[in-house]
């Protein structure tokens, strides 16, 4: 599973930081959201589906990826 | 086309008797329509989420510059960034964001913390408390002046000018004349704190502010002022209201009191909640060319009520949306807008409303409306409670 945020659309809500401490975290700069992995480690797919669900900007992307396990 | 006559928001009947469930019954009778309340033009009143949602995003046909829909007035001032759109707001914004990510709220928590504490102390030993006057003004105001580094004791001041700005309306103050006076009041105060962090900057927002820079310049004293200002409307009355929502709604409701009580990782949750049912702001916007948009045919130059409040309690986009849910997942909620003009304090008030709701319970963990108290919603651009008399033993 990857992970995106787009930048264009983020505008600093902070639902998926707060959500998903382990996957996002706040800009310095101006505190928009980025990734902190783009790889999802497993045990954390649901935590990145709540965050995107979370987002009033529909700003987070997910991309399942075919895998052979 | 769906015209109710004469409607607006901060003195509509319906809204002044009825509240939320008035939004929500507009919106599932009309999903939008247009008030004619300002001649020669029309107020359009959005409050599907979707509309609400496309209508934030979307400020090249909504700009921001008249936030007013109903008044046949334009405004002298141009708050920054609030009444500006891009490019000018992006660059606004990039000067002011970093004073409220959530890095630089984290910092502030303890003070907030403090200052929650100094003004809980003062209602805790009386038995009972008219909330929003003796607490949900208090706090937030202190925070602020705290916050742009005055004393605290300006908060009396303040809570006068904010007073007598947001509390007349068209019969106690028929001109205008008191809010005018209530205005330039403020204006004057920042103008003399401005002008000291200019000279002596300290550690504080103001200060920080004036060392910003945009296109390579400094920002100017126009500039700070009517971010200043800005500052001081948007960060008081809306963390009040919302407080005085989350107390009205936990004194009715044994069960959430005692979660909020019993269990702090739960207060988090709980205030997003509290977001979305009681969403308190309409904000405006000016439709900037011939739209159809929401099923309603908008002309350029139309005014367009973008109205929080139903679009949080949407049944399109919330399962049993007029249902309290502390547990609810996903909450996807606008209740600081949307897009570019999403409410830059939000973790401030975040913050706000987390710390006050566990101190509060530390301290006052049972408490009940005082007997015989008739709840009045105060519609308008910020709805809000207009008193809230509590006791407890």
């Amino acid at each position: 599973m990857r992970l995106a945020i787009d930048s264009a659309r983020c505008t600093g809500h902070g639902r998926c930081y707060s959500l998903a401490p382990g996957l996002f975290a706040p800009r310095e700069d101006d505190g928009n959201g980025k990734v902190l992995f783009d790889d999802v480690p497993p045990e954390l797919r649901a935590e990145a589906h709540r965050a995107a669900n979370s987002c009033p900007e529909l700003a987070i992307q997910i991309r399942e990826e075919a895998t052979d396990d | 086309m769906k015209i109710v006559p004469n409607f607006d928001n901060s003195s509509d009947d319906g809204l002044l008797r009825w509240g939320f469930e008035e939004w929500d019954r507009l919106r599932e009778r009309y999903d939008a329509f247009g008030s004619d309340r300002v001649p020669g033009r029309t107020a359009w009143v959005l409050m599907r989420y979707a509309d609400v949602h496309a209508a934030f995003q979307d400020p090249c046909l909504f700009s921001s510059r008249y936030q007013k829909p109903f008044l046949n007035e334009e405004s002298l001032h141009q708050w920054i960034p609030v009444e500006t759109d891009p490019p000018e707001h992006t660059k606004y914004r990039q000067a002011m964001n970093p004073h409220f990510a959530p890095h630089r709220i984290a910092a502030m928590e303890d003070d907030i913390r403090t200052t929650c504490r100094e003004s809980l102390e003062v209602v805790a030993r009386r038995g009972g408390c008219e909330f929003m006057d003796d607490f949900a003004m208090r706090f937030p105001t202190s925070v602020f002046l705290n916050m742009i580094g005055l004393p605290s004791s300006d908060t009396g001041t303040f809570l006068g000018w904010e007073q007598q700005l947001m509390h007349n309306d068209a019969k106690t103050d028929p001109h205008g004349k008191l809010r005018q006076e209530a205005m330039q009041s403020i204006y004057e105060y920042l103008d003399a704190v401005i002008a000291e962090r200019r000279s002596s900057p300290g550690d504080d927002i103001l200060s920080d502010l004036t060392r910003s820079e945009i296109d390579g310049r400094p920002l100017n004293h126009n500039e700070l002022r009517e971010m200043s200002f800005m500052l001081y409307m948007a960060g008081l009355d809306t963390t009040a209201s919302t407080l005085g929502f989350a107390l009205l709604h936990l004194a009715r409701n044994e069960e959430h009191r005692s979660l909020v009580r019993n269990d702090e990782t739960m207060v988090p949750p709980f205030v997003e909640e509290v977001l979305r049912l009681y969403s308190i702001v309409s904000t405006g916007r000016v439709v900037t060319r011939d739209a159809d948009f929401a099923g309603c045919r908008m002309k350029a130059g139309d005014r367009v009520l973008v109205a929080t409040g139903p679009a949080n309690r949407d049944p399109r986009q919330f399962e049993n949306a007029d249902r309290f849910n502390p547990y609810r997942d996903p909450n996807r909620h606008i209740a600081f807008g949307a897009g570019p003009h999403r409410c830059i304090g939000s973790h401030l008030a975040r913050a706000e409303l987390r710390v006050a709701l566990e101190e509060w319970h530390r301290v006052i963990p049972e408490y009940r409306l005082a007997e015989g108290t008739d709840i009045r919603w105060r519609p308008g651009g910020i709805a809000a409670l207009d008193r809230l008399p509590l006791v407890w033993d």
